[in-house]
């Protein structure tokens, strides 16, 4: 158990993740950004967003690389995020944490869920 | 055109620019690519304004721990590198032990009267303000117009004004009347103690914020014989048990009659203007003094409280008509309202009635000296730095070719400035704790200081920190900025910053000398108000208060105290000669202008031997006889009132008008100073009343004021055994009167010495300097045959010079401050500017000799062999 609170995650932790894993090649702030607000419909801002993956960087979740440049980003470079194997366990373990307890929830069942 | 515009628009620049200030650079080219493209994204669905707001949303919205650099407001503290600049910062200090204790000195001297003013000026801006209702509590003030538009304003009110406006203006809570707190003896059994006190009502304990222990105030209002006193008098009184002895006891207040004590309230604390060791009942006043009932009296003074929501102008203009419907004439008196505790600060105004300042004008002086003395011992170390810079130089070139970079030698340069100003603080700390009680018994004031006060701690760590910035920066800019190539291998050395030390030095005598002329005037000012001829005697008499007793006995008193040897006469005469407060305007003459409807007559009380007791001739006619019985009805007035009265012809004889009665004037007094010194002498009437004068004066025999005092003691033991004997001299009544002045006469001659000495010790260190430097110049000119005349000349001439200089400067300034200072005494001294600007030159240039010529003489009485083989 002890173990397991260094890999807790936060929601808008594991939120990014997620994203990070969707987006791909794509994943770089600015588009994380936008896709969280799109499909939350909560607004944050690119300064919220890269403090985030900045901490999950950190803790070796995610890691990043210098992507290419683009006019529209006047000529500069982004960088893109990937979620790194350590990364994944966490996430898997965050999922079965739900899971189970959901699972324990009185009156839901795993079908009324839509899980097989 | 918008369409070029949004085509090459680029988000704001001083954004991006903030961003590049304080992001981290190694996210710099992700993160604005990333807001480059969300700005470009928001262009095209909005206007450019709507863009450039979100653009700066964002870049704020980067202001997160993690995405900002290190900031170093400092150099950057590398332990190591600290612990070397301490070490180095004291093996300085002590090598150079002199100039070491030079800055220290001067520093911690100026910084221990920098922060005694401190208090003072802290305690001065408290006064009053610990009343809970400070901001709704006003002081209510009258105007009187004069002739031409001009306004005086007066303290003096009518009561039923005061009492009318809690029943008539919304607004007002409460009346509260200030009596004047006079010294009164009191008796409880057979205990008699002197002590101050006044009359009152509840809302005194109440709207201010005196704190009741026992009883009840409300008592004040409804029992004519009650009375509160403080705990300290109850503690006098009834000693510790006074909890339970002192409520309902009898307390005898003498000339007033007996009261019970119904109440007792805190000692008022020492930030309060009011300072009342008794309240009896204002009911017990008023019946005393029915005449104040009449609104064309204005012997009351007294504050409004007023409701939280109230608008003081409204109620003032309110209070204002509801006065006037109850004055006859044209010229009608008005009020204003003045918040309480600004009276204390602010209490003097200018004649149409604004605020001209006050007591303020002192805690101004103070901290304009203050400044100026922190300046003076700032410049000093300045100097010492810089110019020891060319000795410090080698020392620079070696770190700097071994690679310190700039900020490190800044960083060195501000520890010593830090080390050298922390010990001066120690020191000044340390000095001002020895002098406070120096310090309050020289103001004459209680501080009422507590040492937990956090305002205390921030205001001497603020002032060590500016003081170390200020002395330290310059010369640690100037250090860090040699080239250490000039300084290792040229023996040319520069000399950094001379004409901004010439300049410094200048403008370190103009502020000292700025001092020691004002200091000058002051003091001379000072002793002209102690020493002035008033026009009258002022020299061993004794002042006794006159009270039904000594009235009832007064002949017989009179008479045994003229038989002794000691006693040259014994009069009355009330209120005070040298202050005149009771004035009226009930005078009528012919050909009185209309404008003229307010003038103010003082009076006086007295008896028909009053001018000879006083030494004040007649102009004209005579005073009143012994046993003319006639002469109550007529009246003596002194020139002015004749001045502004401007009777045809010759005035004795003629009648004018008193308080609605013919007066026949039988003569004239000459003037004498019957108001303070800072106003003009006013018309006077003398009436002959010796039953209600006031004060009873007893004049002493030159040389004879023991014997005297011991007659006066027997004589009252004898014929009035009940009466308490306490007297006091008339001039130091008079010395009391200008306290401010004689405490800021005291300061100002101690400012000016400490300055002065801050300023010489400064000298020295410069001339020591200056002497070294030029060991080798002086002992080449001794070989070359020079005499020891001209060696000393060109040692101090140019030190001589700049002082001449400081002096050209300080002379016009402080004439024209001076003058204006002068101006606000209606009676000042005369100053013989040019033997006073004289003498002050002169004397400055006698110091400056003497400081630098010392140093100077054995320079160049050194054997030249000594300072030509050291190399």
């Amino acid at each position: 158990m002890d173990k397991m609170q260094e890999y807790r995650l936060g929601e808008f932790e594991e939120v990014m993740m997620l994203l990070v894993g969707i987006l791909h090649e794509e994943a770089y702030t600015l588009k994380i950004e936008e896709e969280y607000t799109r499909q939350t419909q909560r607004s944050s801002s690119v300064g919220a967003v890269h403090a985030s993956l900045n901490r999950l960087e950190k803790k070796g979740f995610l890691k990043s690389k210098m992507g290419a440049p683009t006019a529209k980003r006047g000529g500069r470079r982004k960088r893109i995020y990937a979620v790194t194997a350590l990364g994944d366990r966490v996430l898997n373990d965050a999922r079965h944490l739900r899971l189970s307890l959901w699972n324990q929830y009185p009156g839901f069942s795993r079908n009324q869920l839509g899980y097989a | 055109m918008h369409e070029e515009i949004d085509n090459q628009a680029q988000p704001p620049a001083a954004a991006t620019r903030f961003l590049r200030w304080f992001l981290r650079p190694d996210l710099l080219e992700e993160v604005e690519g990333d807001l480059h493209e969300k700005y470009m994204d928001k262009l095209e669905g909005t206007t450019s304004t709507k863009a450039n707001w979100q653009y700066w949303y964002q870049v704020l919205q980067y202001l997160r721990p993690f995405a900002i650099r290190q900031f170093h407001l400092l150099p950057k503290i590398n332990p190591d590198m600290f612990r070397s600049h301490f070490k180095v910062t004291f093996r300085n200090l002590w090598s150079q032990k002199f100039h070491s204790i030079i800055n220290i000195l001067g520093l911690g001297l100026s910084l221990c009267v920098v922060f005694l003013i401190l208090l003072w000026v802290r305690d001065e801006w408290n006064v009053d303000k610990f009343h809970l209702n400070a901001d709704q509590l006003f002081r209510v003030k009258r105007t009187i117009p004069l002739e031409g538009q001009a306004l005086d304003v007066y303290r003096g009110i009518s009561y039923p004004l005061l009492k009318t406006s809690v029943e008539e203006i919304p607004g007002v809570r409460a009346y509260i009347p200030i009596g004047y707190s006079h010294e009164d003896h009191l008796q409880v059994g057979e205990e008699v103690l002197r002590t101050k006190g006044t009359f009152a009502n509840a809302s005194y304990l109440e709207g201010f914020s005196f704190p009741l222990l026992q009883g009840d105030a409300k008592q004040l209002d409804d029992r004519k014989d009650a009375v509160a006193i403080s705990e300290s008098l109850a503690l006098r009184f009834f000693g510790n048990d006074w909890r339970t002895e002192a409520m309902g006891s009898t307390l005898h207040i003498h000339d007033n009659g007996d009261f019970s004590i119904q109440a007792i309230y805190a000692d008022f604390p020492a930030g309060s203007s009011l300072q009342n060791d008794f309240l009896y009942s204002l009911q017990a006043h008023l019946d005393d003094n029915e005449w104040l009932m009449e609104w064309t009296n204005n012997g009351m003074q007294g504050v409004v409280l007023l409701q939280e929501n109230a608008n003081p102008a409204i109620v003032q203009s309110t209070m204002d008509a509801l006065f006037k419907e109850h004055q006859e004439g044209d010229l009608k008196e008005g009020i204003i309202l003045q918040k309480f505790h600004e009276d204390y600060l602010f209490g003097q105004y200018d004649n149409k009635a604004r605020v001209a300042g006050g007591r303020i004008e002192y805690v101004r002086i103070f901290v304009v000296a203050a400044v100026f003395l922190l300046i003076i011992s700032c410049i000093n170390f300045i100097n010492l730095s810089t110019a020891r810079a060319t000795k410090r130089a080698r020392e620079v070139g070696v770190r700097k070719t071994i690679g310190a970079g700039k900020k490190s030698l800044v960083s060195q340069f501000l520890i010593e400035s830090f080390v050298i100003t922390v010990f001066a603080v120690i020191l000044s700390v340390a000095m001002t704790v020895i002098l406070f009680p120096f310090a309050e018994s020289l103001t004459g004031k209680d501080f009422a200081i507590s040492f937990g006060d956090p305002y205390l701690y921030i205001a001497v760590i603020g002032i060590t920190v500016i003081t170390a910035l200020l002395a330290g920066f310059y010369p640690a800019l100037v250090l860090s900025n040699f080239k250490p190539i000039n300084m290792l291998s040229s023996k040319q050395e520069k000399r950094g910053g001379l004409s901004l030390r010439r300049g410094l030095v200048v403008l370190q005598f103009v502020l000292s000398l700025l001092l020691i002329v004002s200091a000058l005037v002051v003091s001379q000012q000072v002793n002209h108000i102690m020493n002035a001829h008033l026009g009258m005697q002022k020299e061993n008499l004794l002042s006794i208060h006159q009270d039904e007793l000594i009235t009832n006995k007064y002949d017989v008193l009179k008479r045994e105290l003229e038989s002794k040897e000691s006693v040259a006469g014994v009069t009355v005469a009330g209120p005070t000669p040298h202050q005149m407060l009771a004035s009226t305007s009930g005078v009528n003459w012919t050909g009185k202008r209309p404008d003229q409807e307010n003038v103010e007559f003082s009076i006086l009380w007295t008896a028909h031997d009053f001018p000879e007791m006083f030494e004040i001739p007649m102009a004209a006619g005579r005073f009143y006889r012994k046993d003319e019985v006639g002469d109550t009805t007529r009246i003596v007035v002194n020139e002015k009132a004749l001045e502004i009265m401007g009777l045809e012809g010759d005035p004795i004889g003629q009648t004018i008008e008193w308080w609605g009665d013919p007066r026949q004037i039988i003569g004239v007094l000459q003037d004498f100073y019957n108001q303070s010194f800072y106003e003009q002498i006013s018309p006077s009437a003398f009436l002959l009343d010796p039953d209600n004068a006031g004060s009873l004066f007893v004049k002493a025999k030159a040389g004879q004021v023991a014997a005297c005092i011991t007659d006066v003691k027997s004589v009252f033991r004898e014929v009035v055994p009940e009466v308490p004997l306490h007297f006091t001299f008339v001039d130091d009544q008079i010395q009391s009167q200008y306290q401010s002045e004689i405490v800021t006469g005291k300061l100002a001659n101690l400012f000016a010495i400490i300055s002065i000495f801050v300023s010489c010790l400064g000298l020295l260190g410069l001339i020591t300097f200056v002497a070294q430097q030029k060991t080798k110049e002086i002992g080449i000119r001794k070989v070359l045959g020079a005499s020891l005349p001209s060696l000393v000349g060109l040692l101090s001439r140019e030190f001589i010079l700049l002082v001449l200089l400081a002096f050209m400067v300080a002379s016009p300034i402080s004439y024209l401050v001076l003058v204006q200072w002068l101006d606000r005494f209606a009676n000042h001294v005369q100053i013989n500017w040019l033997l006073l600007f004289g003498i002050t030159g002169l004397g400055a240039m006698v110091i400056t000799l003497i400081t630098i010529g010392f140093q100077s003489v054995k320079s160049a009485l050194a054997n030249p062999m000594e300072s030509l083989r050291t190399e």
